[in-house]
């Protein structure tokens, strides 16, 4: 069974990055900028665990190759693609609090079915890190889909909305 | 064998292939995405001409890491699996000569604007002592590089990393690399230049690497410079330190 912390804040205008190199997606963080948004940037699954278990994020865009950190997981590891991909334990995280899955975007360099079946599984959209133009039109609509009044998680409620 | 094992371990030559296939996409598609991404922030106008031109420059960083990675490629292929017929030529094209800090300037070059952005300094002490080896300076550099590059990667950020070359009581050139990094353990001191390794630490800090970097080091170190590299990390000052001896046959000031 998984265990989550849920976010008591609301933080509308951010997009949680999650990426161990930062240098080679600084174009996307400009370009999310560009469009209006902040973004906050995470290194590992640790990092992002940590962010996610207090704020709930506009939106999450999430690296697949990355380290653990120091997290460990709360939850059973459903299969060995989380070992190779361990961006899928922040997905399966902030998935499990509630987040729409329209509002989490995986990336990799690597595209095998294995990657594209285990994001059906979780719902959550997904994109090759080389193919620019489909990247940035995923991005683009996850910024201009508004959040909807039931993908906002009901603990952030009695929280502070950012 | 826990998993941290597992990934610790020395990969046979059949797991070598497979693993460059695997890390080397990884590490050329990553930079080139980058790059790719930015030259489309510049045509679709996300960029100012001004913002354009510095991540234009960025760019060439990004491409000049992939450079660095397909040249090491290279160099196992060209030094270290050649055929018959190259090797008669490889004489000839080692008697040339290396001047020592100028090999490392270039090198220091080469990280200047990554070395920027992490507040990482790479700094050479004694730049004029004109130490001379008799070795290609595209594979003294390589060392260095791949040495620097490493620093990038798992070096804690906002300090100086410092390059001193010395002579010891054997007559021995030593040029030792000190500076603060995320480290390994010291039983790992010498797998940590074995082909295909990445230890715990490298693991936790970024989740790939060709694992190619530090093997070019020591086959360059031992078969062209017929020296030796070694590593050593201190936890408690947090100070990672490479040296390179070069017997005293092979270099003169």
């Amino acid at each position: 069974m998984a265990t989550v912390n849920l976010p008591k804040t609301l933080i509308s205008t951010t997009i949680l990055v999650v990426d161990d190199e930062p240098e080679h997606i600084q174009w996307l963080l400009d370009y999310v900028e560009a469009k209006g948004m902040k973004t906050q940037l995470a290194c590992n699954v640790g990092e992002a665990v940590a962010l996610a278990a207090k704020n709930q994020y506009r939106g999450y865009i999430i690296d697949l190759n990355i380290p653990m950190g120091s997290w460990i997981p709360t939850f059973k590891i459903p299969s060995d693609v989380y070992e190779k991909y361990k961006g899928f334990f922040v997905i399966k995280y902030v998935r499990t609090q509630g987040n729409s899955g329209q509002n989490v975007t995986a990336y990799s360099a690597h595209y095998n079915e294995q990657i594209t079946g285990e994001a059906k599984t979780l719902y959550c959209e997904y994109t090759t890190k080389g193919r620019v133009k489909e990247f940035k039109a995923e991005v683009d609509k996850l910024i201009n889909t508004p959040l909807a009044a039931h993908a906002v998680i009901k603990s952030t409620s009695t929280g502070k909305t950012k | 064998m826990s998993e941290d094992d597992t990934k610790n371990m020395q990969v046979g030559p059949k797991d070598i292939g497979l693993l460059f296939l695997a890390n080397f996409v990884h590490q050329v598609v990553n930079p080139i995405s980058g790059v790719i991404g930015t030259l489309d922030n510049v045509v679709d106008g996300t960029y100012d001409a001004v913002k354009a031109k510095q991540v234009i420059n960025a760019s060439r960083a990004q491409l000049e890491q992939c450079i660095s990675l397909i040249r090491n490629l290279a160099y196992l292929s060209d030094f270290f699996f050649e055929t018959s017929e190259k090797g008669e030529l490889r004489k000839a094209r080692e008697a040339v000569t290396s001047v020592l800090p100028q090999v490392i300037i270039e090198s220091i070059q080469f990280f200047q604007g990554a070395g920027e952005k992490k507040g990482i300094k790479l700094e050479l002490v004694n730049a004029s002592d004109q130490y001379r080896i008799a070795a290609r300076p595209e594979l003294l550099k390589q060392v260095f590089i791949n040495l620097f590059d490493n620093w990038l990667k798992y070096g804690e950020r906002n300090q100086t990393v410092v390059i001193l070359s010395k002579v010891n009581s054997k007559k021995e050139l030593i040029v030792e690399l000190s500076g603060k990094s995320i480290g390994f353990s010291n039983s790992d001191s010498e797998n940590i230049f074995n082909m295909g390794f990445r230890s715990k630490e490298a693991h936790g800090k970024v989740a790939q690497g060709s694992g190619i970097g530090l093997f070019i080091c020591r086959k360059i170190t031992e078969e062209i410079l017929e020296g030796t590299i070694s590593a050593t990390h201190s936890p408690k000052t947090a100070t990672t330190t490479f040296r390179i001896s070069i017997p005293k046959n092979l270099w003169q000031l």
